[in-house]
């Protein structure tokens, strides 16, 4: 270099020196995504929480609704195959499960679990108000993949039995109430919350003991809503997807929840859509709006399963007795005539079905009560028989008796373990 | 980051200018006149050089020059220009003295000594590069055809470069890929460069991205429209990773690289010229009519209005668009100026130009404004320096297109139903149009685009064997879009748009370039036979695009059509920085004007890839044989004159959007307990540390020949361009809950093809001169693997009719069950079990021709046709009318438009396969051949009298009358209006390759009238 002309040795100093200084910095700025590497699961403990339950609150809804369609909570209008497939309850592994229940199931478990995990690595993890949050929503979130899939798969593992769901489950329930208790203040409500789901965890589990015992913990007038918003922007993912849906006539009340019972609001007078592809355009009232809450827990529900675990449990048919009594004339209904204890678990379940209308439970009601009692009478709790008529000619048909959705292909293609 | 740009220029222009001799130059001057050897007309803006040295000039256009700093001692002076040899001449100068050095320049048909600047470190001659650089002499081109923007230049004229018109609506980008395309989930189109800085050309589809809009439906636009095409110099094209290394790890699909109009140093004089044009834009189509068959109800009192009056069985039809008188001819009025000159060490060039366009249908205008001035300024021999700057304004309103809701075809052709027309007593007929076309009219498309391109370049020899050069320049761009949907009573809009939608769009892209290159020069060996050329250099390209939307739905009044006028609003943004950085060097041993041998690399560095990846390795080789300088030679010179071979091979890349390679979560707000919105995540892609980019391998072969003496130029390459470690998107299970799908590297795609050009000058007399140019290319496009990945197919209309990514086939290989038989006396089609192979989406053979004929100098005449086949589109239009049974073909009788039995059963079936399986709908009929010949250009350029032009105050005038997509030759299987047009213009994705014809406007039809003035 020392031999070189002065004038190149300048230039190529000064070269040197340009792009040096030019490139000694590739740090860019890409506020589009968040690179998970910024993001402190600690510190920012509450959003994590957060947004894990709003994944589950999505997932809820689509359960609600797609699994909606095959209890005979909703029928459809619509011309697609797919959904009338999944109506008709003879319905295909590839038709939209996926997109309907598995997906957003598998990113309400796995956001909540991640969650868990990150939470737990706090100072505070014992009391932490986020991880008691976000290890209920888990409990929910398994808990309904049990009700709604055949079987389920968690973050690309094995596949796994609707019991070993369950059994998980109850796991992130007792770690929520433990949580919530140590948490104090915010945490009662959570506390409360993960009972439910415990116990109704318990009863799918058969566990009628704890199902009853765990119950029996929820105050009286407790409820907790899948909350949803009303805000323009972002109502078509956060709104109630029930009223978006229903609202414009895409879904009806079956014709079996057209007995103005008040539990069950129908609006049969007054429809914009005369007809909808053939079926009258009534519709539920239920929700009116995008920003109604949507009932997830109560006592209400506390009451069921106490109900149910004695009936199934011990035999004593005292309690659903009383509570059916109750609930006929919230509903305007006469009094119940008895019988068998299946007659009873079918009124039972005839409640419920009338007081959570089009709140995610009946799918998982009809799998254990056909478990329970394999000659269960589908219309006694409002539902169309396997066999009968399938009520619109798109796709034609019967019922059929699939009543859980198979793990989807986009799985099974996807996950070495299958 | 600006900082440390400005303060690396500043630090290394002050160096070099530090470095430059200051102290008063001993100096010479030499003069003289370029003509044609053949005609001795004078030749204008051929450059003529000081061999080694910055010292300089253009001539003017009487061919004079002036160089007035030329180094003393032994030079060499030379003289080149597009079309011809250069001439070279040596003198001694002294100082204060005058040398008058004259040129006549032989046309040359194989140019092998022209000089390229692109895909080469100094400025090379073409005889060195063992790849193929392609020139397009953009002056030249504007001066006879019909030329509105940069893409009308690149059209029809190199092979192997594909523009497809992908809509005939005024404003709208074309497809460009070259040599095909091989990636299937990043772009293919090439870079664009402007003087050695890079500049946005991707197509930009920013209007219309909310609330179940369409955008444009396929339309998208380009920033290449920007450029007034009349400030072009010339075009250079890299082909492909041969060519393409030293262009990083981003240049796959190729390189455009513009050279603007520069200052005539040396010439000592201004010239101007004024140009004033008219076109009138013909639709060159007319919308075909729905039809429709009366039934009994449709007869009876009551029923259909045209059916009234008539039997059961009539055939009734509508055409709402001509009803509406939608398309009509829509006109431009252009007018161009431009000033250039110069003195004895600097010149300039000044532009501007207007640009008024309507369009053949409402809601279709174009404006421009382009302003442009370059001056380069030759502070000494040895350091020269260029400033140039553009600035262009642009206003689009373009309205909805192909398969899009609000698109006038997609409502006439489609959404139309002559049983819905009502009669007015007087036979006037209205409705009958789901939005009438005054609702479709009022629909706003708007863009405007101020773009500003500063650029320096600063050229630096300290000795006749070192030069340096730094390049220095940005592409500063800010569009602004507008979509405004009327509230109105009449409904003319559903969803979202039914009461009233606005959509307002800030869009400002940046892109930075700093280039540097240097060059050291040396000859050895017996008369300095062998020469070493070893280049070194550096390119840093920073660029960030910001994406501001604000969408309203809900207004009062459509007078204040603002989003915060509106009931409910939200606001979208995304905002994306990429930066990238390359070191190449190059060196180039040439043994005489024989045999030249190449070697080079790039090592790239992209933040695409994050922090923790390293470099991207770039190899290059080259080698280049001059046969005909051999003295075994000499007996075959005087039947080819000129005969070169040449081979290369080299890699290049392709890098992935900002981030790709990151794990991710993506913001997605979440509900409060207390109902309330908070801004929450969603997990994204898992990401891939090991990312890279896409690899292109390229190796290409071939040979340039010239044949009576350098009249006729042949040029033929073979090129084999291989892409590996595709990014592909690898599908995970759902259950691991990412909502992204991360890039893999996988697969290979293999392209290739033959290129052929042939041109020259078979005729050349004082009074006629005639000019071919014949280019043809084929494709092979062949994907090679997936790896592990598999793309799902992608049904369009029927699941039997699918694109597919599938070994062994092109990218996006149409399948359809083929109809083997038609069985008229049963009633049914016999199909094949499985959808097969059905053909490629893009053509497999191109072939242009123009023909330049020259009269008495005065008169010139020019045509250009244009052609291609071998692709496959689905033809959507006629598909869709067949399905609803509005169809000429349906509906009339066989003979007199209709389908005969056959057809019909080929089209509706039943279909069965040949064990009598009933199949659904088979779509075999509308994936149809995209084949045509087109009469793309025609002109005739008339000089007129001398005396003519000083009554216009003129020093010369031309006037020149033409026409532009004058005929259409297509296959008779092709139902519609324009094989090349197609609905999608994605650029990215696997939908890229969806090559459907939807309800596309096709391509119009031009009158020019040009008047140009020389002062």
């Amino acid at each position: 270099m020392t031999n070189l002309p002065r004038s190149i040795r300048g230039a190529i100093l000064a070269s040197v020196a340009a792009l040096g200084l030019a490139s000694c910095n590739m740090d860019v700025t890409n506020p589009t995504v968040i690179d998970a590497g910024t993001f402190d699961p600690t510190s920012d403990g509450r959003t994590l929480a957060l947004s894990a339950q709003t994944n589950f609150y999505i997932a809820f809804q689509s359960v609600a609704l797609y699994g909606g369609l095959i209890s005979d909570e909703l029928w459809t209008g619509a011309i697609r195959l797919q959904t009338n497939r999944l109506a008709s309850r003879t319905f295909l592994g590839s038709d939209d499960i996926n997109a309907d229940f598995f997906a957003p199931l598998s990113l309400a478990v796995a956001s909540n679990e991640n969650a868990v995990t990150a939470l737990a690595k706090g100072a505070n993890a014992a009391s932490d108000v986020n991880l008691a949050r976000a290890s209920m929503n888990l409990g929910y979130a398994l808990d309904l993949m049990a009700e709604t899939m055949c079987s389920g798969v968690i973050q690309g593992g094995p596949e796994l039995s609707d019991t070993q769901l369950l059994d998980t489950a109850v796991a992130a329930f007792t770690r929520a109430v433990s949580t919530a208790s140590a948490a104090g203040g915010d945490g009662s409500d959570i506390v409360n919350q993960a009972n439910v789901g415990l116990a109704r965890a318990y009863l799918q589990l058969g566990d009628y003991a704890n199902a009853a015992a765990t119950a029996a913990l929820v105050p009286s007038g407790f409820v907790a809503n899948v909350v949803t918003t009303g805000n323009v922007s972002t109502q078509g993912t956060l709104g109630n997807q029930l009223f978006g849906t229903t609202v414009g006539g895409q879904l009806v009340a079956p014709e079996r929840y057209r007995v103005h019972d008040p539990r069950m609001p129908i609006d049969d007078t007054t429809q914009a859509v005369p007809t909808l592809n053939g079926l009258p355009s009534i519709i539920q009232t239920k929700f009116t709006s995008y920003a109604d809450p949507i009932r997830l827990a109560s006592a209400l529900e506390a009451q069921y399963i106490g109900a149910e675990a004695a009936l199934l449990g011990s035999g004593d048919p005292g309690p659903a007795l009383a509570l059916i009594a109750a609930r006929r004339t919230a509903g305007g209904e006469g009094a119940f005539g008895g019988g068998t204890n299946q007659a009873v678990f079918e009124e039972l379940l005839n409640q419920r079905a009338r007081d959570f209308w089009m709140e995610g439970k009946k799918l998982g009601d009809l799998r254990r009560g056909l478990q329970d009692f394999p000659t269960l009478s589908l219309p006694n709790v409002l539902t169309d028989p396997v066999g009968a008529t399938f009520y619109t000619s798109v796709g034609g048909g019967t019922f059929g008796s699939t009543f859980c959705a198979p793990i989807p292909p986009e799985e099974t293609n996807a996950n070495p373990n299958f | 980051m600006g900082f440390r740009i400005a303060l690396a220029v500043t630090l290394l222009a002050g160096s070099t200018m530090l470095n430059a001799p200051l102290r008063a130059q001993q100096l010479a001057t030499i003069s003289g006149k370029v003509t044609d050897a053949k005609t001795g007309e004078p030749i204008g803006a051929a450059a003529v050089l000081v061999q080694g040295t910055q010292a300089g000039a253009i001539t003017s256009i009487d061919g004079t020059y002036r160089i007035t700093r030329a180094p003393l001692g032994a030079q060499t002076v030379v003289a080149r220009r597009i079309g011809y040899s250069p001439g070279q001449k040596q003198l001694t100068l002294v100082e204060g003295g005058s040398e008058t050095v004259d040129f006549a320049l032989t046309a040359s048909a194989t140019e092998l000594e022209a000089i390229v600047v692109t895909g080469t470190v100094g400025n090379q001659s073409r005889a060195a590069q063992g790849a193929v650089v392609a020139s397009i002499d953009a002056s030249d081109v504007t001066s006879k055809a019909p030329i509105q923007n940069v893409t009308d230049v690149l059209e029809g004229r190199v092979p192997g470069v594909n523009v497809e018109q992908a809509s005939g609506t005024i404003g709208a980008a074309p497809r460009i890929n070259i040599r095909g395309a091989t990636s299937i989930s990043l772009s293919n189109a090439p870079l664009v460069f402007i003087d050695g800085v890079r500049m946005n050309s991707d197509a930009q589809q920013v209007l219309g991205n909310y609330h179940n809009l369409e955008g444009l439906g396929g339309q998208t636009v380009t920033a290449l429209n920007d450029l007034n095409p009349d400030d072009i110099e010339s075009i250079e094209i890299v082909k492909g990773p041969a060519a393409a290394t030293l262009y990083g790890a981003d240049a796959s699909a190729g390189v455009i690289q513009i050279i603007t109009k520069k200052g005539h140093q040396g010439a000592h004089g201004f010239t101007q010229n004024i140009a004033a044009e008219w076109n009138q834009v013909k639709p060159n189509f007319t919308p075909l009519p729905l039809y429709g068959t009366c039934g009994p109800s449709d007869v009876a009192p009551g029923g259909a209005d045209l059916c009234q009056g008539h039997d059961p069985g009539f055939v009734i039809s509508d055409n709402p668009l001509v009803r509406g008188g939608v398309f009509r001819n829509g006109d431009l009025n252009a007018l161009d100026y431009s000033g250039q000159g110069g003195g004895d060490n600097y010149g300039f060039f000044v532009s501007g130009s207007l640009n008024n366009e309507s369009g053949t249908s409402p809601n279709n205008e174009y404006r421009r404004r382009t302003g442009r001035s370059s001056f380069n300024w030759t502070v000494n021999p040895k350091l020269s320096v260029d400033a140039m700057v553009g600035i262009s304004y642009n206003k689009y309103r373009i309205p909805e297109g192909d398969d899009a809701s609000y698109g006038y075809l997609t409502q006439g052709e489609f959404e139309s139903n002559p049983f819905n027309v009502k009669l007015a007593p007087d036979g006037t007929r209205s409705g009958g149009i789901s939005t009438p076309v005054v609702g479709l009219e009022s629909v706003l498309n708007q863009l405007t685009t101020l773009r500003y391109t500063p650029s320096a370049q600063i050229h630096y020899n300290p000795f006749s064997w070192f030069s340096n050069r730094l390049t220095v320049g940005g592409d500063v761009s800010s569009t602004h879009g507008f979509t405004f949907f009327p509230r109105n009573d009449e409904n003319w809009f559903g969803g979202d748009q039914a009461n009233g939608y606005v959509e307002d769009v800030q869009n400002p892209i940046n892109i930075y370039t700093v280039d540097y290159l240097g060059d050291l020069k040396k000859s050895f060996g017996e008369n300095d036979h062998i020469t070493s050329d070893f280049s070194f250099g550096s390119q840093y390209i920073n660029t960030t695009n910001n994406f501001l939307a604000g969408v309203g739905l809900g207004l009062a009044t459509n007078s204040s059509n603002l989003v915060s006028s509106a009931s409910s609003t939200e606001s979208h943004q995304l905002y994306s920085q990429e930066k990238s950085f390359g070191l190449l060097a190059q060196e180039a041993v040439s043994f005489g004007q024989t045999l030249f041998l190449q070697a080079g690399a790039r090592v790239d560095k992209n933040s695409a890839f994050g922090k923790s990846y390293g470099s991207f390795f770039l190899p290059k080789a080259g080698v280049s044989y001059v046969m005909s300088q051999e003295p075994f030679w000499s007996k075959l010179a005087s039947t080819i004159s000129t005969f070169r071979l040449r081979a290369a091979y080299g890699t290049t890349g392709r890098s992935p959007t900002p981030g790709a390679s990151l794990r991710t979560y993506t913001p997605f707000p979440f509900v409060n307990p207390d109902g309330t919105v908070g801004p929450g995540v969603v997990q994204a892609s898992p990401g891939n540390p090991n990312l890279k980019p896409e690899r292109g391998t390229e190796f290409e072969t071939g040979f340039d020949a010239g044949f009576l003496h350098e009249r006729i130029g042949l040029e033929f390459t073979y090129f084999d361009k291989k892409t590996s470690d595709l990014l592909l998107q690898e599908p995970l299970a759902p259950s691991l809950a990412f909502t992204t799908n991360p890039f893999v590297n996988a697969g290979k795609v293999d392209n290739r093809g033959v290129e052929l050009g042939l041109h020259g000058s078979p005729i050349a007399t004082k009074t006629v001169t005639r000019d071919i140019a014949v280019t043809a290319n084929t494709l092979n496009n062949k994907l090679v693997s997936l790896g592990d990945i598999a793309i799902p197919d992608r049904a369009e209309i029927s699941p039997d009719m699918t694109f597919r990514y599938v070994a062994g086939k092109p990218l996006g290989a149409w399948y359809s069950s083929k109809v083997i038989k038609v069985d008229t006396a049963a009633g049914f089609a016999t199909v094949t079990n499985t959808p097969v192979y059905a053909g490629p989406q893009f053509p497999t053979f191109q072939a242009n021709l123009s023909n330049t004929v020259t009269l008495f100098h005065n008169l010139r005449l020019y045509a250009l046709f244009t052609s291609q086949s071998g692709g496959k589109i689905l033809n959507v239009t006629p598909l869709i009318q067949d399905l609803f049974g509005t169809s000429a073909g349906v509906n009339l009788p066989a003979g007199k438009g209709g389908y005969s039995l056959e057809e019909k059963i080929r089209r509706f079936g039943p279909f069965q396969t040949a064990d009598g399986t009933p199949v659904g709908l088979v779509l075999d009929s509308y994936l149809q051949p995209t084949d045509f010949v087109r009469l793309q250009e025609v002109s005739a350029t008339l000089s007129l009298p001398a005396n003519v032009a000083r009554q216009l105050h003129a020093a010369s005038a031309s006037i020149t009358v033409a026409g532009k997509n004058l005929h259409l030759w297509k296959s008779s299987k092709f139902q519609g209006y324009d094989p090349e047009v197609i609905s999608s213009t994605q650029t990215t994705g696997t939908n890229q390759f969806a090559t459907t014809e939807e309800f596309t406007v096709p391509q119009p039809r031009r009158i020019v009238v040009r008047l140009n003035l020389q002062f």
